[in-house]
């Protein structure tokens, strides 16, 4: 479904990613692994054509269900973003309007996708969350971003990147400004989105529990390369990776290390 | 084993703002808790429970409502001017973006030898000699000295801001999320750095962090806030073991290890904490919590010791007795 080959990405000078590959079927969950500045969120984005400031895929190639999406058109790039292809970002509150209500940007987005009055769309809106579970939707169509916690902010994201049933999540360190426990919940709700639309994720995280507990295959890279791959188990269990083990030892666990 | 000696001691700590429509939000409610000399107390629980304010109390960034906050038995909140200010050499703290809480002008040989020429301890003279030993202190080169906060990493400048906290050589070091903002790794080198420094000075330490995991590996003792209030207090080595209140068994089943099932589904207590202006009478977390009972809604679970170290405010585990 999703096929990156041998891809570099650099911004200007500075190269952030370096060859690249990655291979995913529909309704997969892999897990891009790292420390900061290891190229995790360039892949993404490169993926999406959404570098920011001058950044640009180099080499190689990313074909999207037969598509070769570093050759799209513009206009095409519409109808694949947000209904073949979304993305969450790692704080929700901080792409919503701060000075709109939920409702009219969510409204809003709906109605660049497909022709509905702004009663249907926000019919619309009220309906995916409630399908998202998440409580009383009509409120939460009428609050601003602020008035919501940043789980809620979160999971309002999750409800509009999901309202086209995108064959394809990006997820950008989705969990990682949360607590403990809203951090269970939104991990949770991944599962089941696999689980209840078959969607495949392709999880960016720091958060090598998360990516842990979701996963079927985790890449960690470092300085912009692939430092391993493997399906979960092997690079959990068995990895004979000198910076791999390095990470998993770091990861605080309950009944891990203890320093004093 | 000798007595563990109490340094700091908060008794029945209170603290409310208002609230633009006249309500007040209750931030701390009746907190008391301990540190012990050369010893390390962990506060978790999630945003918004208060965790930052109480430990903005002891370092006297902030005055509690009502309630005292004890250092070697003076009480720090009504002290003022020179007294005060000599007491803050004692009590230092380390804050969770290190790239806020310095001026990015002042160079690191100046960031570190500031709180020294404050006090009148060094001479401008001496300052390139003391930040060197500082920086050796933290592990990091000499020529570190020279640099700005911004041509630094996270965990260099977080090591950095451990140096101005400890060049005063406090006895008191409250990190406030202070490994919060770093990679796994980073963290674990800052981690074993101010344990490292602990042993050798003998430094107490309050940890507040949101990460229970994180806190249970570095606290000799743990407390657990929730709305304002603490409900349990228990060794950071039988934590998991020994955790009796739901909301602390909450918390610990939502930590997702590397060694989490992934077949079984994470177990989530419901929603989200209700807003601290409007706590629910009774038991505060009696709204999210799987095994309430009549008597939570009608009253305040107080604390209940179980042993010299362990105490818990539930209703289920004084019913158990």
């Amino acid at each position: 479904m999703l096929e990156l080959d041998h891809v570099s990405i650099a911004y200007g000078e500075t190269q952030a990613v370096e060859n690249f590959s990655l291979h995913m079927e529909p309704g997969e969950i892999v897990s891009l692994v790292g420390e900061s500045g290891s190229g995790k969120t360039s892949v993404i984005r490169g993926i999406l054509g959404l570098l920011p400031g001058g950044g640009a895929v180099t080499q190689g190639e990313i074909v999207f269900d037969g598509k070769d999406l570093l050759d799209i058109p513009p206009e095409q790039w519409r109808a694949i973003r947000g209904r073949e292809i979304s993305m969450i970002f790692q704080g929700s509150g901080a792409m919503m309007n701060p000075t709109r209500k939920i409702g009219t940007v969510f409204a809003e987005y709906l109605r660049t996708h497909e022709k509905l009055t702004k009663k249907e769309a926000w019919e619309k809106g009220t309906q995916m969350l409630a399908r998202m579970r998440l409580p009383s939707p009509e409120n939460i169509m009428r609050s601003y971003p602020f008035q919501l916690s940043g789980g809620m902010q979160q999971r309002v994201g999750i409800a509009m990147a999901m309202s086209y049933e995108p064959k394809l999540l990006l997820a950008d360190e989705p969990t990682s400004a949360l607590d403990v426990t809203t951090q269970a919940q939104i991990v949770g709700e991944m599962a089941r989105l696999r689980r209840d639309y078959g969607t495949a994720i392709l999880l960016v995280t720091h958060n090598l529990g998360v990516a842990a507990y979701l996963s079927d295959r985790i890449l960690v890279m470092r300085q912009g390369r692939i430092e391993e791959a493997g399906d979960r188990d092997s690079i959990l269990k068995s990895s004979t990776n000198a910076y791999t083990r390095s990470l998993l030892e770091s990861v605080p666990t309950m009944g891990g290390v203890r320093y004093v | 084993m000798s007595e563990p000696e109490v340094i700091m001691e908060a008794l029945h700590v209170c603290k409310s703002y208002p609230a633009s429509d006249g309500r007040w939000l209750r931030a701390n409610e009746d907190v008391s808790l301990q540190l012990v000399k050369g010893k390390t107390l962990g506060l978790v629980g999630e945003s918004g429970c208060g965790k930052s304010t109480f430990m903005r109390f002891l370092v006297a960034l902030d005055q509690p409502d009502s309630g005292k906050i004890l250092y070697r038995g003076q009480d720090i909140t009504a002290l003022r001017g020179e007294t005060l200010r000599q007491t803050r050499r004692h009590i230092q703290m380390v804050f969770q973006d290190p790239g806020a809480s310095f001026n990015p002008k002042m160079k690191v040989r100046d960031i570190v030898c500031e709180p020294l020429l404050n006090f009148g301890l060094i001479t401008p003279k001496e300052k390139a000699a003391v930040c060197r030993s500082l920086l050796e202190m933290v592990e990091l080169p000499g020529d570190f000295a020279d640099r700005y906060p911004h041509s630094m990493s996270g965990g260099q400048r977080q090591r950095v801001a451990i140096a101005r906290a400890l060049a005063l050589q406090p006895e008191i070091l409250i990190l406030d999320e202070a490994t919060a903002a770093l990679d796994v790794s980073v963290q674990k080198n800052i981690i074993e750095l101010i344990v490292k420094l602990q042993r050798e000075r003998g430094l107490t330490i309050g940890f507040i962090c949101h990460d229970i995991a994180l806190v249970q590996s570095v606290a000799h003792q743990v407390a657990v806030m929730y709305l304002g209030r603490v409900v349990e207090v228990l060794p950071g080595e039988n934590l998991r073991s020994e955790a009796r209140h739901p909301y602390t068994r909450a918390l610990i089943d939502a930590v997702l290890d590397l060694d989490t099932d992934p077949r079984k589904p994470v177990t989530v207590i419901d929603s989200e904490p209700p807003s601290p202006l409007d706590i629910p009478a009774g038991c505060p977390f009696r709204d999210r919590c799987g095994q309430c009972f009549e008597k939570c809604a009608r009253e305040k679970p107080e604390m209940r010791w179980l042993s010299k170290e362990h105490g818990v405010a539930c209703h289920l585990v004084s019913e158990e007795g």
